[in-house]
């Protein structure tokens, strides 16, 4: 009897071995699947291990600019049984990508990923019991991958790098707040017509038979439609990053005027050489007590108040109550230095950093400034389309308000409603020069201190690039 | 203590001294007003170009102070070379306001504290080098050796590739090997400057 027990337990134990057998599991991106040059998902679970530290070493130079390391360190608690850990990580495009896991000094797991890895392609998801079927409907070029519903995150930022996502009703049901980040991010979410009951969630999301969502859209489709969907132009935050970097500069403190400066020390310099020539020893003692005080004041008058300047502007992406928000900060730092920024970005030039999951640091120069773009984040819109109007939720004054196709358009204050109406052409303010261009025929454009509010038109016409 | 006072101010209100104080002055203003920024995204350069143009001129002088002054008195000496560390003393207004804008990574009390240890280290080596012309009966080649010192100590280091003697490279980039080398070539010179005079040695002999 004992020995019959001993047999049929022992495969049990064995079996719930052997699936332990894996005390850590890392999964960058979506699948496997990595985007060079966007925010990737990031996956860890460990199993009974103690306080371990994440760890991608990533050259992301070239021949010509050298090395130049991006260093992501994530601290992961652990303890016994399973501990997961998530965050987005910016992956740029590698020479070399070196990953580890250690312990204090041992290594626990480790790997690595060659330059042919490298793909900035956008990815195509697919969630579906038969992804072959549609892997036809997406043009030559598309980067597609199956993905199970649990892996979807209900984070902004991983889906940067995604341009679309088609939901056929035969997988299991994905999160809403999964499709509503996916779509806020700029994804094209896809949801097939005529769905299982069990998708009767989805439909929220399907007024209309499409609604954008942020920087996105959830639209509903019919088979047919699938290939002119999947043609369509994916909204880039590059361009948007490099429009917003170009009105986000720091002013530095100016210099003193030469003819001050002049005076200054040309009287410094004659009282002195009098005094030496003249007053005799008095004399001398003065001039060297005017070095002092010359000294002294010199240092109060030329000695900016502070070593390192900071600008940040963002842009809000919005649509259907919910935004995007892509936000730039620019440090410039007049002594050379560690520049600490808390805060989740990249580094907009070529320059080796390190980033945590909280903050990140790099090295400046004299003189020199470095843009962070920051991680994009989902926030409430506020502004929103009611019916033909729009209503602008804000505290501060909505100032330089443009209406794409329409022109400039009175202020607006906090609840302040506006009818767009066409208007006579006048400068642009040099921030939107370079943002307009890449918003839709409709959008309402606006700015509130530091804050650029962009309002996306209600309707997601596919006729123009689906966004 | 007064009369030393007394005797430094009777040495640097000679003709000589004021007209290379003057000079120093203007050469440092004519440095800060070329090269002083008029519009704020430019970076302030100026420390540089004037901490290395004033500690040229405070080696060029004391080189050159220290040489001529081989063959004077003792007392001569010493006064001449606190006179040129009066200069430094002077000028270091020009150095703090320079510094104070442009915000180099070298330490403020560097700035301050080589000038001083590198001019009584060229006097020493200028009392040196007018030595040696005497007793090789070349001091006519003085003007021509004084800035071919300088030249050599600097083409030295470059050989090296160190910094032991090139007070260009030292005033901006802090050097442990350049302080140690300098202070040591100015406690040289302090010992030789205080030293008593050989006739109050002998006077004090003879009275044992």
């Amino acid at each position: 009897m004992r020995i019959r027990l001993i047999c049929l337990t022992l495969p049990m134990f064995v079996a719930i071995g052997l699936a332990q057998n894996r005390p850590v599991q890392l999964e960058i991106g979506f699948n496997g699947e990595i985007v060079a040059d966007a925010w990737n998902p990031l996956l860890l679970i460990t199993r009974d291990l103690g306080e371990t530290v994440l760890e991608f070493r990533i050259d992301r130079g070239s021949l010509r600019d050298g090395i130049k390391t991006f260093t992501y360190r994530a601290v992961i608690p652990g303890g016994s049984g399973i501990t997961v850990f998530q965050d987005d990580v910016f992956i740029p495009g590698w020479r070399s990508f070196v990953w580890s896991l250690k312990q204090d000094a041992t290594t626990i797991a480790s790997g690595s990923l060659g330059q042919r890895e490298r793909d900035p392609r956008p990815l195509d998801l697919i969630l579906s019991a038969t992804p072959g079927v549609w892997r036809g409907r997406y043009g030559r070029e598309a980067r597609i991958t199956e993905i199970a519903a649990a892996s979807l995150p209900e984070r902004l930022a991983s889906y940067q790098g995604v341009k679309s996502l088609l939901i056929d009703g035969t997988g299991a049901v994905p999160r809403l707040e999964s499709l509503t980040a996916a779509a806020a991010a700029g994804v094209l979410v896809v949801i097939l017509n005529d769905l299982p009951s069990a998708h009767a969630d989805l439909e929220l999301l399907l007024t209309d038979g499409g609604v954008r969502l942020g920087a996105g859209a959830v639209i509903g489709a019919n088979p047919e439609l699938l290939t002119s969907l999947f043609s369509a132009a994916l909204r880039d935050d590059e361009s948007f990053y490099d429009a917003l970097r170009s009105t986000a500069t720091p002013e530095l403190p100016a210099p003193l005027p030469q003819l001050i400066l002049l005076i200054a020390i040309g009287v410094y310099a004659v009282m002195t050489t009098l005094l030496v020539r003249l007053a005799g020893v008095p004399g001398l003692v003065t001039a060297l007590g005017l070095a002092l005080v010359f000294s002294m004041a010199a240092w109060q008058l030329l000695r900016p108040p502070q070593a390192e300047y900071q600008t940040s502007v963002s842009l809000d992406l919005a649509a259907g109550n919910l935004a995007k928000r892509l936000q730039t900060t620019t440090v410039a730092s007049l002594p050379e230095g560690l520049i600490d920024f808390e805060g989740n970005g990249r580094l907009a030039n070529l320059r080796s950093y390190t980033a945590t999951d909280k903050d990140l640091s790099f090295r400046l120069g004299r003189w020199q400034s470095e843009t962070i773009f920051q991680r994009p984040t989902l926030v409430p819109a506020l502004l929103g389309w009611e019916g033909e109007t729009v209503r602008y939720r804000g505290s501060d004054r909505l100032r330089n308000v443009y209406v794409k196709g329409f022109g400039p358009q009175a202020e607006l204050a906090a609840g302040d409603v506006l009818e767009p109406l066409h208007a006579e052409e006048s400068t642009l303010p040099a921030a939107y020069l370079k943002l307009l261009p890449l918003l839709p025929e409709g959008s309402v454009i606006g700015r509130a201190g530091d804050r650029i509010l962009a309002l996306l038109p209600a309707e997601a016409r596919l006729e123009e690039g689906g966004l | 203590m007064l009369k030393l006072f007394e005797a430094l101010e009777e040495r640097l209100r000679r003709t000589d001294m004021v007209q290379f104080l003057t000079l120093f002055f203007a050469v440092l203003i004519f440095v800060i007003l070329t090269r002083w920024p008029t519009q704020r995204s430019v970076p302030n350069e100026t420390w540089f170009a004037l901490s290395q143009t004033r500690i040229t001129v405070l080696a060029l002088l004391a080189l050159g102070y220290g040489s001529v002054y081989s063959l004077f008195s003792q007392r001569d000496r010493l006064l001449t070379c606190l006179a040129l560390v009066s200069f430094v003393l002077m000028s270091i207004p020009f150095d703090i306001a320079t510094f104070a804008a442009s915000f180099p990574a070298t330490p403020l009390w560097w700035s301050i504290s080589l000038p001083l240890v590198d001019t009584v280290a060229f006097f020493g080596a200028g009392l040196f080098l007018g030595t040696t012309l005497s007793f090789l009966r070349l001091r006519a080649l003085l003007p021509l050796a004084v800035p071919a010192l300088l030249v050599g100590f600097i083409a030295f280091d470059l050989k090296l590739q160190q910094n032991f003697l090139n007070p260009l490279t030292a005033s901006i980039h802090p050097s442990a090997p350049h302080l140690i080398v300098m202070s040591a070539i100015a406690l040289a010179t302090g010992a030789v400057l205080f030293k008593p005079p050989l006739h109050k040695l002998r006077s004090l002999r003879s009275r044992k």
